[in-house]
């Protein structure tokens, strides 16, 4: 890609994000509440119940209560910034299914560009901006030091998750190009998302296997609190690169083949 | 009773009409049994109880609110609030057909097609984690169960009602919705059983609708707890009072609908 077409991009997705936060203001003001106090209402149920299960028992797979509260706040930013653009996959099958998708396709910008960042919603940067302080004051509490490398590479492990999550998003759309239905196959991504939030050996070697490797799921908390406990060598990173790097290709070559199929259902 | 038969049936037909989606909704409620049993059987596997229970008895409890879950939650009264902004509620409003009876066959269907699939799903999670299984004989309390149950079924389909008219008002029924259901999630015991919550936390949950969904009849069947006619009677009296809410909104918002969009 061409840099004049990168700033093309970045113009045309700037003014569809100004046109939604417009949108918002104008006609869901106190939708946008709920929203946020939904968001705010999942967040503190998430820690109630790491706070019933890990409080008592002391211990969640060796790790402590501050530190499987870290780990949650971990997750809960690294699942926010990865999901910020890709709003647009929970809208996928109408424009499928009413025919908006062609406009996309007619497009000179990629449709893929369209159907994955077209909905960004402002509100959940908004919402993220108290989820970096959150995560500052579960590390001082779990009495590891912040250090600049440590967070220099913490910025490089939510990079690479959202790489590998941007990849899962193209199977998901490409899917929904398939066989025109999308919605319980994303949110059984989130389900499988959700695993992410507590530490991955607590699934068995089997299932820690899968979301450390297969799915981004590792890389969203359990890792990046291993790096921070010093638990984890960081060139391993080199390979969750090339992991993210195959996953990509692979997600892009299987878009590209679910396209063939397309066969415009409704305009 | 004919013409609501077929309805009945024409649902059953609409979610094998979409069969990935239709997978996918399945694949989702297995796990929604086995990230809890997961995060349990790390902390209780070796034993021990927290809050007085043992891993086997949050086993029942979780495997009793799958069950459960997917008997009084699965529901397609969650589509009116689209159905009132897209202008699609005319079709079924110009029908000899009462408007809520046509909602509650529907989710009958829903719940029929939840049950099936779930004899098929429940064995397999049994012979594959073996969580312990309480029978319970007590006719009696069989009975208050299967009332409870049955008032469940009746209160959530009245929460549906009432939350999507609003969208007779609201073009943005989502976010309501979405908070409807992260509050839902917490609070009818469906994370965690409600009785480890401190005191006073339970005592504001007994003033909400939302225990009576799962939390209290599971209960009621395990023949624990509080008094089980005295649960049912407040079971009972939040189903008379969010019949009758949901109801006046509907009656008021059905003023004015637009139908906008046909």
């Amino acid at each position: 890609m061409k840099i004049q077409h990168l700033k093309a991009y970045v113009r045309v997705w700037l003014k569809l994000t100004i046109q939604q936060f417009q949108s918002q203001v104008a006609n869901a003001r106190g939708a946008a509440a709920l929203f946020i106090f939904g968001k705010l209402f999942r967040l503190a149920s998430a820690l109630f119940l790491v706070y019933v299960v890990v409080g008592k028992a002391k211990l969640i797979a060796g790790y402590s209560l501050n530190q499987a509260i870290f780990l949650l706040m971990l997750f809960n930013l690294t699942q926010t910034i990865s999901q910020l653009f890709l709003r647009g996959v929970y809208l996928f099958r109408q424009k499928v299914v009413d025919g908006t998708f062609d406009f996309y396709l007619l497009n000179p910008l990629s449709e893929l560009f369209y159907s994955l960042f077209s909905s960004t919603d402002p509100l959940d940067i908004i919402v993220s901006m108290p989820y970096f302080f959150l995560v500052g004051w579960a590390w001082v509490n779990t009495g590891y030091a912040i250090t600049l490398p440590v967070v220099l590479l913490l910025l490089v492990i939510i990079i690479l998750s959202t790489l590998m999550v941007t990849a899962w998003h193209i199977v998901i759309i490409a899917v929904g190009v398939r066989y025109l239905e999308v919605d319980n196959t994303v949110m059984l991504y989130r389900d499988l998302e959700r695993m992410g939030s507590f530490p991955v050996s607590i699934y068995g070697k089997f299932g820690e296997n899968l979301l450390t490797y297969f799915f981004p799921f590792a890389l969203m908390a359990t890792i990046p609190a291993q790096l921070v406990f010093g638990l984890f060598n960081p060139w391993f990173l080199l390979l969750f690169a090339l992991f993210a790097f195959i996953q990509l290709r692979l997600s892009l070559w299987f878009w590209h083949r679910s396209l063939l199929s397309y066969s415009s259902a409704s305009s | 009773m004919q013409k609501y038969f077929s309805i009945f049936q024409i649902t059953l037909q609409e979610i094998f009409t979409y069969r990935l989606n239709m997978i996918m909704w399945r694949v989702r409620q297995v796990f929604v049994f086995l990230i809890p049993f997961f995060i349990w059987k790390s902390v209780l596997g070796t034993g021990g109880e927290i809050y007085g229970y043992s891993f086997a008895a949050v086993m029942t409890y979780l495997f009793g609110t799958t069950i459960l879950r997917s008997l009084v939650m699965g529901s397609r009264t969650v589509d009116l609030g689209w159905m009132i902004n897209s202008g699609y509620l005319t079709i079924p409003l110009m029908r000899p057909l009462n408007t809520f009876g046509l909602f509650f066959v529907r989710d009958l269907a829903d719940k029929l097609f939840n049950l099936g699939f779930m004899f098929l799903e429940l064995p397999l999670i049994y012979f594959i984690f073996h969580p312990p299984i309480f029978l319970q004989f007590n006719p009696l309390q069989l009975f208050l169960a299967f009332s409870s149950v049955l008032f469940a079924i009746l209160i959530y389909f009245f929460i549906n009602v009432i939350f999507g008219s609003l969208a007779f008002w609201s073009r943005d029924v989502w976010a309501p919705r979405f908070l409807l259901m992260v509050i839902m999630e917490f609070a009818t015991g469906a994370m965690f059983p409600l009785d480890m919550l401190p005191q006073v936390w339970q005592r504001v949950l007994a003033f909400t609708p939302f225990p009576y969904l799962l939390f209290i009849p599971l209960k009621i069947y395990l023949g624990s707890g509080a008094s089980a006619p005295l649960q049912l009677l407040g079971s009972f009296v939040w189903l008379v009072i969010l019949g009758s809410l949901a109801k006046i909104i509907w009656n008021k918002g059905i003023k004015s609908y637009e139908a906008e969009g046909r």
